[in-house]
């Protein structure tokens, strides 16, 4: 009996060319589509645009410093900060560095001079590669500035150079140590990926099935059972193809233990595929699946955490992304697999899925086994 | 004009009988808006929890704790005795960073020895960790500069003169045209170029597959109008309350952008129909659709600069009309740049009516094939 049913819903998958193209299409292509845009990485060698109003071989130098700089590099010099943003208006450059008149005789008197950096604030990311550069050359000017201040109070120069800060900061950034972009993103949004094609998949099968409900309890058990493992087994070997050789290919690091991985793995596919066959069961016609998959994709990706801390998000939206899989699925995942965390400590996040998995299967049963309806409503 | 008004009674009975139909035309694009808007209601990356070792337990170590504690981005919510302690909790992102002070930090400082504070933090969560590094950076000059000032005010005791010397140079950071460095003002009107792209997109298709061939082609024009009329009035409501109602800044008058986002809206529509005519078919126009609609965001280059991306990436960039629309957009809120820097998305969104002559001769092909 299940046998049969069983059977058919591999059928229904694989002999479905909407459905088979969603499912492995989909996944095959945004595993090469999505990291497109990151595969450099991090923005370095930013153009920006030089004001220098002291022209001394010191304002010079510091320029050479910026220029030295991997985040940016100096691409024209104006004459007026004006110049400067119509050059940044135009796209040509990033940020600008600004040299008062009268540096180098500030600087040689200990009258703190001070430089302008700006950048273009739109972009976060240029902002800050632009910023850390720039500040990173004023930083050098100033801390040569300052050993030679020491040597000049009698201070030797092996004490001056050790000497010129108090105290430092040794700063250690941890799990995505090249702070890349590539490593931030791909393991959390290709979690999004599969549960979004798979809620696709379950949504054109389910709406493909003109009869929605009427069951005996039996009958629904037996269709969600059997739709389940169909899609459990094609889900797990595809969540095996990303977390294993895409991640391989992209560099992005795998510190989960394999049991550990399929033990989350499987909680995130059985809260993704109730929620799926669910959607499917309550979906009047199989062409709505597609945009009301895909619209919430954007809620979903941002509220799951990595991106947008969840201390910071307001009560409802936190109450109203418990509900998406993904939110506890890709914290868990990130945990176990990026962070290095123990089994025991996503724990929270693996009974939330499997408490989800449960009230989605709940609720597709009383769907299946309302009584039959004098008109299915569309 | 009788076409219009025809155009507009069947829809809006279409409208009425489809509740489906009604959500994504009529309460989704302002409800998702305000959930994507939410989502960013904080701002700022603020008061991220961090651990602390303090090792020393000096009246200076405790006065870095104190300005852990006083900075914004930052909030000392655990104390460690020790590093392995606190490791679990960082793993499990209960801290996002952990301060460690060194023993004898308190005598090294006074011996001049410059120690050195440790601090770990996860760059996994890249925003997260990008903040809390640049406010710890800001701590470490702040200190320094007072424990040297301290140390020279013993040489030349005029407070101006030790503070220049402690500080040979000074730098004044200006974030451009989004002073207060606000992530809502930053990602929103990218998340909503993205969705409504998307969502116009998906409209277009079930309207244009809705009785397919019998509709004549006058009828499908004035239906197309109504919605990119409808998708207009949304967006134009979104950015109304956006830079209006909440006030965020901005250079230039939103009714100005009219123009813009109308030829967004139908440079989207295009898309559709192009789209549909491609499978004639709702399930498969709408995946083609989907598939390359989806990860828009991504693309749209506000996170990771377009200029940065691969060559491929670029291009796939440059077919999404959101992508130019947000050009134009950011050219005249943001920067008040003149004309021609609005003029050239504008016209690279008017390009997409090259789509046109496609559609209505795949649409004449078709229904040839048909008699």
């Amino acid at each position: 009996m299940f046998r049969t049913h069983l059977k058919k819903e591999f059928l229904r998958i694989f002999k479905d060319p909407a459905v088979i193209i969603t499912i492995i299409g989909g996944v095959l292509f945004y595993a090469v589509l999505y990291p497109q845009p990151y595969l450099n990485q991090l923005p370095l060698q930013q153009s920006i645009a030089v004001v220098d109003h002291d022209n001394s071989p010191a304002s010079r130098r510091l320029i050479r410093y910026a220029d030295a700089t991997p985040e940016v590099h100096v691409a024209e010099r104006v004459s007026s900060v004006s110049e400067a943003r119509t050059l940044l208006l135009d796209g040509q450059v990033r940020g600008m560095l600004i040299i008062p008149r009268h540096f180098e005789r500030d600087l040689g008197l200990s009258r703190s001079p001070v430089i302008g950096l700006a950048g273009d604030a739109n972009f976060f990311l240029i902002y800050g590669t632009v910023i850390e550069g720039l500040a990173g050359a004023v930083m050098t000017t100033s801390a040569i500035a300052r050993v030679r201040e020491l040597m000049l109070d009698g201070v030797p120069l092996s004490f001056a150079v050790k000497d010129w800060s108090p105290v430092y900061l040794n700063e250690r950034p941890l799990f995505n140590v090249g702070m890349g972009y590539l490593g931030y993103v791909l393991p959390a949004i290709f979690i999004l990926i599969l549960q979004q094609t798979q809620l696709l998949a379950a949504g054109l099968i389910g709406a493909e099935r003109r009869v929605k409900s009427g069951f005996s309890l039996k009958q629904a058990a037996l269709l969600f059972a059997s739709r389940f493992v169909a899609m459990f087994v094609v889900y797990f070997l595809l969540t095996q193809f990303y977390m294993g050789a895409c991640f391989e290919y992209y560099g992005i690091s795998r510190n989960a233990a394999i049991l550990d991985l399929w033990m989350m793995i499987a909680a995130f596919l059985s809260a993704s595929i109730a929620l799926g066959i669910l959607f499917g069961q309550l979906l009047p016609r199989r062409e709505l699946a597609a945009p009301l998959v895909m619209i919430s994709s954007l809620p979903m990706a941002f509220t799951a955490g990595f991106i947008w801390p969840r201390e910071l998000l307001p009560e409802p939206v936190l109450w109203i992304s418990q509900w998406f899989p993904t939110t506890s699925a890709i914290q868990g995942f990130l945990k176990l697999n990026q962070m290095g965390a123990e089994f025991s400590q996503v724990l929270n996040h693996w009974w939330a899925l499997w408490a989800l998995a449960g009230f989605f299967l709940l609720l597709s049963l009383v769907v299946l086994t309302r009584p039959f309806p004098q008109s299915q409503t569309t | 004009m009788s076409g219009l008004a025809n155009a507009l009674k069947t829809e809006i009975n279409a409208l009425r009988q489809d509740r489906w139909l009604f959500a994504l035309v009529v309460w989704l694009p302002p409800g998702l808006s305000l959930f994507l808007l939410l989502i960013f209601s904080a701002g700022q990356p603020m008061d991220l929890p961090v651990g602390v070792v303090d090792l020393d337990q000096s009246s200076l170590s405790r006065k870095v704790v104190r300005y852990l504690q006083a900075s914004p981005a930052l909030n000392v919510t655990r104390h460690y005795s020790s590093i392995v302690e606190g490791k679990a909790d960082i793993s499990d992102a209960g801290i996002y960073a952990m301060v460690v002070i060194p023993p004898g930090l308190s005598r090294d400082v006074m011996r001049a020895e410059a120690p050195a504070i440790t601090a770990f933090y996860n760059a996994q969560y890249l925003l997260t960790g990008k903040a809390i590094r640049s406010a710890l950076l800001e701590i470490e000059t702040t200190l320094a500069i007072e424990l040297d000032v301290g140390r020279t005010l013993v040489n030349r005791p005029v407070i101006e003169a030790a503070f220049a010397t402690s500080l040979p140079l000074r730098s004044q950071m200006s974030a451009l045209y989004n002073l207060n460095m606000n992530y809502a003002t930053f990602l929103v009107p990218a998340l909503l170029a993205a969705l409504f792209q998307l969502l116009i997109i998906c409209v277009t298709i079930l309207s244009f597959g809705r009785k397919d061939l019998k509709t004549p082609a006058t009828q499908r024009a004035g239906r197309s109008f109504l919605y990119s009329c409808v998708f207009s009035v949304h967006i134009l409501l979104a950015l109304a309350f956006l830079y209006g109602g909440l006030d965020w800044p901005h250079q230039s008058s939103i009714a100005g952008l009219l123009p813009l986002i109308f030829l967004f809206v139908i440079a989207c529509q295009l898309l559709g129909a192009f789209f549909y005519v491609l499978a004639f078919d709702l399930v498969r126009s709408l995946s083609l659709a989907g598939a390359f609609a989806a990860p828009a965001f991504a693309f749209l280059g506000v996170t990771f600069p377009a200029s940065d991306m691969t060559v491929f990436a670029q291009f796939w960039r440059d077919l999404m009309p959101a992508a130019h629309y947000l050009d134009g957009f950011l050219n005249q809120v943001s920067y008040a740049a003149g004309p021609a820097h609005t003029l050239k998305p504008g016209l690279v969104l008017l390009a997409f009516s090259v789509l046109v002559p496609v559609i209505i001769y795949r649409f004449k092909d078709r229904q040839s094939s048909f008699q």
